[in-house]
């Protein structure tokens, strides 16, 4: 018999109890897992999305949270000339959509790319299809990701109407990053002129020359900074950490995590204290057969850690197997790259045993106050 | 006999909170090692509430208790001393329902004796001295209350006591089984030099022991 014996061995004469709370615990922690695995697969997929096109800095307007709604002139491209240390500059307007749901397919939001036929964005698209017909001259046409054509059921020469519109599918691009293959371009004039927003833009896609390294970034980012401005300036990679939006998202997220981690613990709490309760009578033989009070406090630690791993690693394995579904959703499809890092995991792990810590430290102090001779009596 | 007692019990009385008369009143004993000791007494007299002071599982309301030169231990005194020292069983056997024979002698050795080959190996010699190797892996539901309270001795004495407090150890058995209880009892008596403190209603039982005191109206005599 080892130490773990008993502890196992008393979780497994209650296999329903037990097998409630573990799943109870594994819940709480899938829970977790997702709220921490969506935020970071967003941030993922958007950023790893910029940072394929070759972008390495993002400009935006100052000051703005909600970023697609603060537009500034496009025209201010221009001005970019004399900055040596950049090869390309591209302006990019971008709007969220609904596609007309009365085509026959449910109504889905869908990210709406307006890039400039001039500029490096639309230039070094590729192609898994395109139509022969030469387009450049009608400005009146869309360029579908291979998941959102699969979705809607269009392929070249098809028809998209979005807001009354109808656009002619003039090809399906090769999506760089899993955000764009859900996604719609089209020229940038069109999707001004269609959402109103003439002459706006709403991103500047800056991209450096070749043998520039962060130092010097980070340099041209502040001479950028003191000539425009109304605009911010951020490296592709570091765009989580400075867009408000992503800051507000996180914090939320663990909030979320933590009110999901109390649950967790009033749960494995209530269970060991009722354990505990009923087991007056086993904590008095083991006083009585020399067992201290840190022998039994670990006794009922143990229990609770036990409890809580279990249900821990199990909810580790639901929430990412979750997560990959739910990426497998047409409603996420595009948003969500579903990976986990080491970090993470043990970051969720590290949760589970303050968690499992927390929760049995209340029950085992009970079971040390009790009184043995008092708790033999009553059998 | 040695002449210094192992345990004596100086004017010790207890009274619990209510009702507010004495359980116990100025109990004076001392125990010698080696010695076999029977204590009778009505129900409700306080014979239970004497073994669990003798043994620190309950505290004296008032009087000196001291243990092989330990006066009035304190909490962590008693656990150390009903760990190694202080061996007890009780009419209900109070074996864990969950663990098998071996595992409930084994109990009381976890934190003792740290390697768990060695453990196992005496509480399986352990289960043989108390004839019940064949029971090794039986919980306590599928044994007989006789094998239960022969298990029960068998763990109390795991760690090798230096005194058995016994409370009834046949209040709940047959009379076949209440022999063989008790001549094991004796067995290891005679056979380890350790004293025997036997709770029992039985007057046989009592007459066979080197003393038998009795406690009426809380007094010891
Ligand atoms: N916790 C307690 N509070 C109040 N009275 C108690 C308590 N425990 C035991 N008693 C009383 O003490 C007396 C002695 O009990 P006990 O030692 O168990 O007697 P015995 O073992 O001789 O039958 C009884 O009258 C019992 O009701
Ligand atoms: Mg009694």
């Amino acid at each position: 018999m080892s130490p773990l014996t008993l502890p196992f061995i008393t979780l497994l004469r209650r296999p329903v109890r037990s097998g409630l709370t573990v799943l109870g615990i594994a819940v709480a922690v899938a829970g977790i897992i997702s709220i921490q695995g969506l935020v970071n697969g967003l941030e993922k997929a958007w950023i790893g999305g910029i940072e394929n096109r070759g972008t390495s800095i993002i400009g935006v307007r100052k000051g703005a949270v909600e970023l697609l709604g603060a537009t500034f002139p496009a025209e201010i491209i221009e001005e970019f000339d004399s900055f040596n240390n950049l090869a390309a500059v591209a302006g990019e307007l971008v709007r969220l959509v609904d596609i007309d749901p009365s085509l026959g397919f449910e109504s889905q939001m869908t990210i709406l790319y307006g890039w400039d036929p001039e500029q490096y964005l639309w230039q070094e698209l590729e192609f898994s299809e395109r139509a022969n017909r030469i387009l450049e001259t009608d400005v009146e046409f869309v360029f579908l990701g291979p998941a959102k054509a699969d979705q809607l059921g269009l392929s070249v020469g098809g028809d998209l109407v979005i807001q009354d519109r109808t656009f002619p599918v003039a090809g399906i691009f090769i999506p760089k990053g899993v955000m764009m293959s859900n996604a719609i371009i089209m020229p940038l004039s069109t999707l001004q002129e269609t959402t109103g927003l003439e002459g706006k833009i709403n991103f500047l896609n800056l991209r450096l020359r070749a043998g520039i390294d962060e130092v010097l970034a980070r340099d041209l980012i502040v001479e950028l900074s003191s000539k425009f401005k109304d605009l911010r300036f951020t490296e592709t990679g570091r765009l989580a950490d400075t867009v408000s939006f992503f800051e507000i998202w996180k914090a939320l997220s663990w909030g979320a995590s933590i009110i999901v981690l109390g649950m967790g613990i009033v749960i494995t709490l209530n269970t060991l204290l009722m354990s505990v309760t009923e087991r007056t009578w086993e904590i008095g033989v083991l006083s009585s057969i020399g067992w201290g009070d840190g022998r039994i406090f670990r006794l009922i630690m143990t229990e609770g850690m036990i409890i809580t791993l279990v249900g821990g690693i199990a909810g580790i394995l639901i929430g990412m197997v979750g997560l990959i579904a739910l990426a497998g959703i047409p409603l996420m499809a595009g948003f969500l790259s579903p990976d986990f890092s080491v970090l993470e995991i043990f970051k969720i792990i590290l949760f589970i045993l303050v968690m499992g810590f927390i929760s049995s430290y209340y029950p085992a102090y009970r079971a040390i106050r009790i009184q043995p001779a008092e708790a033999l009596r009553h059998h | 006999m040695t002449a210094t007692p192992l345990l004596t019990l100086d004017r010790v009385s207890k009274r619990y909170a209510s009702p507010q008369q004495a359980v116990l009143s100025d109990v004076q004993l001392s125990v010698d090692a080696g010695e076999l000791i029977a204590i009778t007494g009505p129900s409700g007299s306080g014979k239970s509430t004497l073994l669990y002071i003798m043994c620190g599982l309950e505290d004296a309301s008032s009087g000196d208790i001291v243990f092989d030169g330990i006066t009035n231990p304190c909490r962590r005194d008693w656990v150390h001393l009903r760990a190694r020292r202080i061996g007890l069983v009780f009419q209900a056997f109070n074996l864990l329902a969950q663990l098998t024979a071996l595992e409930n002698i084994e109990l009381p050795m976890l934190g003792i004796i740290n390697d768990s080959a060695e453990r196992k190996e005496k509480a399986e010699h352990l289960l043989e001295q108390v004839g019940l190797s064949n029971r090794a892996t039986h919980l306590p539901q599928e044994m007989s209350g006789g094998e239960q309270q022969r298990v029960a001795i068998a763990r109390s004495l795991a760690n090798s006591p230096d005194i058995l407090l016994c409370d009834e150890p046949t209040g709940n058995l047959d009379s076949k089984s209440a022999a063989q209880v008790l001549d094991l009892l004796n067995e290891r008596y005679n056979r380890q030099g350790m004293s025997l403190v036997i709770v029992t209603h039985n007057s046989e039982i009592a007459s066979t022991c080197d003393r038998s005191l009795r406690i009426v109206d809380g007094k010891l005599s």
